[in-house]
C-alpha cells in the first residue's frame, strides 16, 4: 500500500489554501459563537444548548441562524441620554391638532375665529352587551358603555378585570364572543379597516423594531396612513419633540421603557386620531415620565377623545372627566368624577384621633350623626350624616369622657374609596 | 373588510426590505448561498485527493477515483440547496410572522390602515425577493470558481437546474409564511416545514405521485444536468399553484388570529 504524498494528489493548485483558509474561518466562527452564547444572558427560547448543538452540527450555517435570530439583545437601560428641553405639550398639541372636536366646537380658535364643527357619528365608543370568552374563563360579561366624543374617559378596573380585552376589541385585534363594539359608528370586526383609520392605539408594553430609530418609526407609521411630504416631516418632528426623542440617534432597541412609551404615544398621534386608545400608559414609568404622558394627555382634552385604561387612580383624578369601573368582566359604574363621589361618598367622614378610642367608639354608637365606625391604631374613621353636627358634638363627647384629643379633620371621599368599594361589591 | 384588502402593502413591504437590509436576516440566506457556492466547486475538487490521503492510511487499500469535472461541482450544489438550502429557508421563515406576534410589533402596526393580508404577503415578498437575490449570487460564484478550478462546460444545465430549484424554494417560501401566520410558535412552525420537506423528500420514491408534485423537482436535478429528457411542466406547475394556494391560505389564517 503506497501513500500519496500531497504533491502526488489531485488536488488543484491553490484549492488546498482555499480549504485550509475556509476551515480555520469555519473552527473561528464556530468558537465565536460558543463563546457568545456561554456569555449571552439569554438566548431566543431559552434553549442554550439547543443553540450549542445547531451551532456544532451544522457549523457555518448554524452560526449564521444563531447570529441572524438566537441572540436576545441585553435589557434595555436609560443609556440615552434624556432630551431636556421638550416643548410644552399645549403647544405640541395645538401643532398636532388644527381644530377641536365637538365637545368644544364652537369655542374661538387660537386666532380668535369661530372652529368649524366637527360632525360626529355619533358617540365615539359604544359597546353594547360585550361578552368575551377565553378557553377557561369569561374575561367580559355583558359590557355596556358608552364613550362621548372629546372625553378623556378613565377606564379604571383592578388587574385581571378586562380592561386589556376591552381595549383590544376596540382596536380591532380580537373578536367579541357576542355583543358588539362600535368606533365612531364602525363596527371594530366587520370595519376594522375604517377603525383603524380613526385611531391611535398605545398597547401597555408598545412593541417596536429594535433595528430602527425613533424617526424611522414614524416615518413608517406615517407612511401606512399615507402622510408625505413636508406635512409629514414637520409632524414626525413635532412628535419626535413632543417625545424628547429629536435628537436621539440610537436605536429603539437600546431605549429605557420610558423613551419606548413616550415613543409609543408619538406614534399613536401620527395620525391626528379622533379616538386615543391607551391601555396603561403610565404604569411603566417613573414619575416624571408619568407626569410627562399624563401632560400629554390633558393637552389633547377638547381636541380628541381620549380612552384610558389604568388601575392607577391618582392618574384618572388628575386627567379624566369622566370614568368607568369595570369588575368582574362587567361595567360596576359610569359617571363624571365629581358625580361618581358625591353618589358614593353621600355620607362624609370625620377623623378622630384620641388616647383612648375604645371609649369614645362606644359613645359614638348612640351619637344619631355618626355612622360606621372603622379603627385604626388611636384614629377612628366615623362615616357622619351631617358635617356641621359632628363638629359641634364630637369636642364634647371627649371632654365628657376625660379623653385628649389629638387629631380632629374632616375627610374627603377619596375615588380609592369609592373604586374599592365597587369592586368588592362586585365580587361580593 | 374586503377579504384581499392590500391596505399598507407598499409601505409595509419597504419596511420589510429596509429591515432585511439592515438586520442579520440579510445575511442567513444570502450567507448560506454564497458560502454554498463558493465552497462546494472546491470541495468538488479536493475530495478524491482527501479520500485518496484517507484510503492511503489504510493498508492494503488501493482506491481509485475518477477526476473530478465541472459537473460534479454542479451536481454537488444542487444536493446542497436540496437539502441544506431548503432547511435554511424553512427555518429562517418559521420566524416571518411568529416573532412579530411574540415581540408585540405586529400590534402596533396592524392598528394602522395595515391589512393583515398585506402583512403577510409583504413578508413573502421580501423573503422571496431575497431568495432570488442569494440565489442569483450563490450560482454566479460557484459558476466563477467551477471555471476557474474545472472548464466552462455543463454552465447552461446548472443555471437551467438551479432556476428549476427556484420553484421549489419559493413554493417553501410561501409555505412558511403561511405555517407562521397560523401556528403560534416559531418552533412548531419550523417542525410543521420540516415535516412538509421529509414528506417531499420520501414522495421522490413513488415515480406517480413524484411527477405531479414538489417531489418531481428534487428528482429531476440530476437529469437536468446531465441533459436528460425530463418532465418538468408537471411539477414546476403544481409547485407554483401550491406557492399560490399557500400564499391564499396565510392570508386566511392570519386574518381569523387574534392578537
Amino acid at each position: 500500500m503506497a501513500v500519496l504524498p500531497l504533491a502526488e494528489t489531485t488536488l488543484p493548485p491553490g484549492a488546498l489554501v482555499a480549504l485550509i483558509v475556509l476551515g480555520v474561518a469555519e473552527v473561528a466562527l464556530v468558537v465565536f459563537c460558543l463563546v457568545d452564547l456561554v456569555r449571552r444572558p439569554a438566548v431566543l427560547g431559552d434553549r442554550k444548548w439547543l443553540w450549542a448543538l445547531l451551532i456544532v452540527l451544522f457549523a457555518i450555517p448554524g452560526s449564521i441562524i444563531y447570529l441572524a435570530v438566537g441572540r436576545v439583545p441585553a435589557p434595555a437601560t436609560d443609556q440615552v441620554p434624556e432630551t431636556e428641553d421638550r416643548p410644552p405639550a399645549d403647544t405640541a398639541a395645538d401643532a398636532l391638532y388644527a381644530r377641536p372636536v365637538a365637545a368644544v366646537a364652537g369655542a374661538p380658535g387660537a386666532d380668535g375665529t369661530q372652529q368649524q364643527p366637527h360632525t360626529p357619528a355619533g358617540p365615539a365608543i359604544e359597546i353594547t352587551g360585550l361578552v368575551k370568552d377565553f378557553k377557561k374563563a369569561r374575561a367580559l360579561d355583558g359590557v355596556d358603555l358608552v364613550v362621548p366624543e372629546g372625553s378623556v374617559f378613565g377606564f379604571l378596573g383592578p388587574n385581571g378585570a378586562g380592561k386589556t380585552t376591552t381595549l383590544r376589541i376596540l382596536a380591532g385585534l380580537a373578536r367579541p364572543t357576542a355583543g358588539e363594539a362600535r368606533v365612531f359608528g364602525h363596527d371594530t370586526t366587520r370595519d376594522a379597516d375604517a377603525v383603524h383609520a380613526l385611531i391611535g392605539f398605545l398597547p401597555d408594553v408598545p412593541g417596536f423594531y429594535k433595528w430602527m430609530t425613533a424617526r424611522e418609526y414614524l416615518e413608517l407609521s406615517a407612511g401606512l396612513f399615507g402622510l408625505h411630504g413636508d406635512a409629514r416631516d414637520e409632524r414626525i418632528e413635532t412628535l419626535l419633540e413632543l417625545a424628547g426623542l429629536s435628537g436621539v440617534t440610537t436605536k429603539v432597541g437600546g431605549y429605557s421603557r420610558g423613551m419606548k412609551q413616550r415613543l409609543g404615544v408619538a406614534q399613536a398621534l401620527i395620525n391626528s386620531p379622533r379616538l386615543l386608545l391607551l391601555d396603561e400608559p403610565t404604569s411603566a414609568l417613573d414619575p416624571i415620565g408619568r407626569r410627562e404622558v399624563l401632560e400629554m394627555i390633558a393637552a389633547l382634552s377638547g381636541r380628541t377623545t381620549v380612552f384610558f385604561s389604568t388601575h392607577i387612580l391618582a392618574d384618572v383624578e388628575r386627567v379624566c372627566d369622566t370614568v368607568a369601573v369595570l369588575a368582574g368582566g362587567r361595567i360596576v359604574e359610569q359617571a363624571g368624577i365629581d358625580e361618581l363621589r358625591a353618589r358614593h361618598g353621600g355620607a362624609q367622614r370625620v377623623v378622630i384621633e384620641v388616647d383612648d378610642p375604645q371609649r369614645l367608639e362606644q359613645t359614638l354608637a348612640a351619637e344619631v350623626w355618626a355612622g360606621a365606625v372603622r379603627r385604626d391604631g388611636r384614629e377612628l374613621v366615623v362615616d357622619v350624616t351631617d358635617l356641621e353636627l359632628a363638629y359641634h358634638a364630637v369636642p364634647a363627647l371627649v371632654a365628657r369622657l376625660g379623653i385628649s384629643l389629638r387629631r380632629f379633620d374632616a375627610d374627603e371621599v377619596s375615588l380609592e374609596d369609592v373604586f374599592v368599594d365597587l369592586v368588592q361589591g362586585a365580587s361580593r | 373588510m374586503s377579504a384581499l384588502s392590500l391596505r399598507g402593502f407598499g409601505a409595509f413591504t419597504r419596511k420589510e426590505l429596509l429591515e432585511t437590509r439592515k438586520t442579520w436576516r440579510m445575511w442567513v440566506l444570502p450567507g448560506v448561498l454564497v458560502f454554498l457556492g463558493l465552497t462546494t466547486p472546491i470541495l468538488a475538487a479536493a475530495t478524491p485527493a482527501l479520500l485518496e490521503m484517507t484510503s492511503g492510511s489504510q493498508p492494503g487499500v488501493v482506491i481509485k477515483f475518477p477526476t473530478p469535472t465541472a459537473l460534479d461541482a454542479y451536481a454537488q450544489l444542487m444536493g446542497n440547496l436540496a437539502q441544506i438550502g431548503l432547511l435554511v429557508l424553512i427555518i429562517s421563515g418559521a420566524a416571518a410572522v411568529a416573532s412579530e406576534r411574540r415581540s408585540g410589533t405586529a400590534v402596533l402596526v396592524l392598528t394602522k390602515p395595515l391589512s393583515r393580508t398585506s402583512f403577510v404577503w409583504s413578508k413573502a415578498i421580501a423573503n422571496l425577493v431575497v431568495l432570488l437575490a442569494a440565489t442569483a449570487l450563490g450560482a454566479a460564484l460557484c459558476v466563477a470558481v467551477t471555471i476557474v478550478l474545472f472548464d466552462t462546460s455543463h454552465i447552461a444545465a446548472f443555471l437551467e437546474s438551479v432556476a428549476v430549484w427556484l420553484a421549489l424554494a419559493a413554493m417553501f417560501v410561501c409555505l412558511m409564511v403561511w405555517l407562521s401566520a397560523a401556528l403560534d410558535k416559531m418552533a412548531a412552525a419550523a417542525g410543521a416545514g420540516i415535516a412538509v420537506y421529509a414528506v417531499v423528500f420520501a414522495l421522490t420514491g413513488f415515480p406517480l405521485v413524484r411527477d405531479w408534485s414538489p417531489a418531481g423537482i428534487l428528482a429531476a436535478n440530476d437529469a437536468i444536468l446531465r441533459d436528460k429528457d425530463v418532465a418538468l411542466a408537471q411539477p414546476i406547475a403544481v409547485t407554483l399553484v401550491l406557492a399560490v394556494v399557500f400564499l391564499l391560505l396565510a392570508a386566511w389564517s392570519f386574518r381569523r388570529k387574534e392578537l
